[in-house]
């Protein structure tokens, strides 16, 4: 089923960025929430240089995984600025919206209406996704974040495809999550020891076959701009938001009291 | 429709002070609106006691499901108390924003400044 726009009105500005570390990759997202105007939304495309470990902003961590194995096999971690649980991010489509709060109706509804426009991109390209309408409220301690869908979370055979969090900055609401490709996150389960917990996220290479990442990121474009109605173009990042994401990774994403601070 | 006692005292960004037995000592915590926009809390961070903020400065942060609010200081003062509650069930947050679910006792700078602060029917016209 197709809803018509919601007619935000919002001016889009979609930066197709590539990969980047953790970093730098979280520091670009809280900056964008910092340096949200008003009347103006943002969609940015990206992914990760070196397979990563993300946690949520108050997910226990430290002394929960094995780091030396992580180093031996290239992982890095990072800690989100936003909730939710542990994401191995590896062959996926990350995206990051950010908007002024109300928006698009508050927090809840914007999570709502962002997951209807990656769920309407998701289908054009054949991906038979859905959004639950069950699934459990969980502590950010409650293992990985693919292990289990919560309410309104995007889903394939009953597994869940698409892993997001928010964050609220002041007047400014993030949303950014992960659109796996491919990939069980099983290594999350032998960095933690914790094999008996297997994680099984579903993938659109399972689905589909062979799926490249800009199919996705075209796909996924064209259902946001579709259900979140506005004007859209391409465009970079502003110089405000660089020098903020330089401060925030310098301060808080690249510091181990950050990402081991629970 | 929202909850809004009128005998407490408002921010625009939905924090309210109610008055404690102890001359200057008020509880903070989020309005019942706050907390039905958020859904379900599962995980708040308060700051130690004795620490002093400033008006609008983070005081912690507030996890619901999986979205992370900042919590903001609605007036300078110490913090005398934080609802040690909250770290078994932050569901109180949800079930009793304004009684079990305060967060922390905010012994104020300078009791002057409670005058910015929105009274009930400012803080539904802010609302709605």
């Amino acid at each position: 089923m197709t809803d018509k726009p919601m007619s935000s009105g919002l001016r889009w500005r979609v930066i197709r960025d590539g990969p980047r570390t953790g970093s730098y990759n979280m520091a670009l997202d809280h900056a964008l929430a910092v340096c949200s105007q008003q009347g103006q939304g943002v969609l940015r495309l990206y992914s990760w240089i070196e397979a990563t470990v993300s946690f949520g902003r108050n997910e226990p961590a430290r002394g929960l995984y094995d780091r030396a194995k992580a180093a031996d096999q290239g992982i890095e971690f990072v800690r989100r600025p936003s909730g939710g649980r542990a994401v191995l991010h590896s062959n996926e489509v990350t995206y990051a919206i950010v908007v002024p709060v109300r928006a698009l109706g508050g927090p809840r509804a914007s999570y709502v209406e962002i997951n209807r426009g990656l769920t309407e991109g998701l289908s054009s390209i054949g991906a038979a996704v859905t959004v639950t309408d069950h699934g459990e409220t969980l502590s950010p301690d409650a293992g990985a974040c693919f292990g289990v869908p919560a309410p309104g979370e995007i889903i394939a055979n009953e597994r869940k495809l698409v892993g997001s969090a928010q964050l609220r900055v002041g007047d400014a609401l993030l949303q950014h999550g992960s659109i796996i490709i491919d990939g069980d996150q099983s290594l999350l389960n032998q960095l933690t020891g914790k094999l008996h917990d297997t994680v099984h996220p579903a993938t659109l290479r399972s689905m589909l076959g062979v799926v490249h990442q800009d199919q996705v990121i075209f796909s996924v474009i064209e259902g946001l701009k579709h259900v979140l109605g506005g004007s859209w173009e391409e465009g970079q990042y502003l110089s405000g938001e660089c020098n903020e994401a330089g401060r925030l990774e310098r301060q808080r994403y690249s510091q181990a009291g950050w990402t081991w601070r629970r | 429709m929202s909850d809004i006692p009128s005998d407490l005292l408002y921010t625009e960004e939905h924090e309210y002070l109610r008055p404690s037995s102890e001359e200057g000592v008020f509880f903070v915590g989020i309005t019942d609106y706050a907390q039905g926009e958020l859904g379900d809390v599962v995980y708040i961070e308060l700051p130690d006691t004795g620490i002093s903020f400033s008006k609008m400065e983070v005081f912690g942060t507030i996890e619901a499901v999986k979205a992370v609010s900042d919590l903001y200081s609605p007036i300078s003062g110490e913090v005398m108390e934080i609802n040690i509650a909250l770290d078994d069930d932050p569901s109180l947050v949800n079930s009793d924003p304004y009684s079990e679910g305060w967060m922390i006792k905010l012994r104020v700078d300078d009791e002057g400044d409670l005058d910015a602060l929105l009274d009930a029917d400012r803080y539904e016209d802010h609302i709605s």
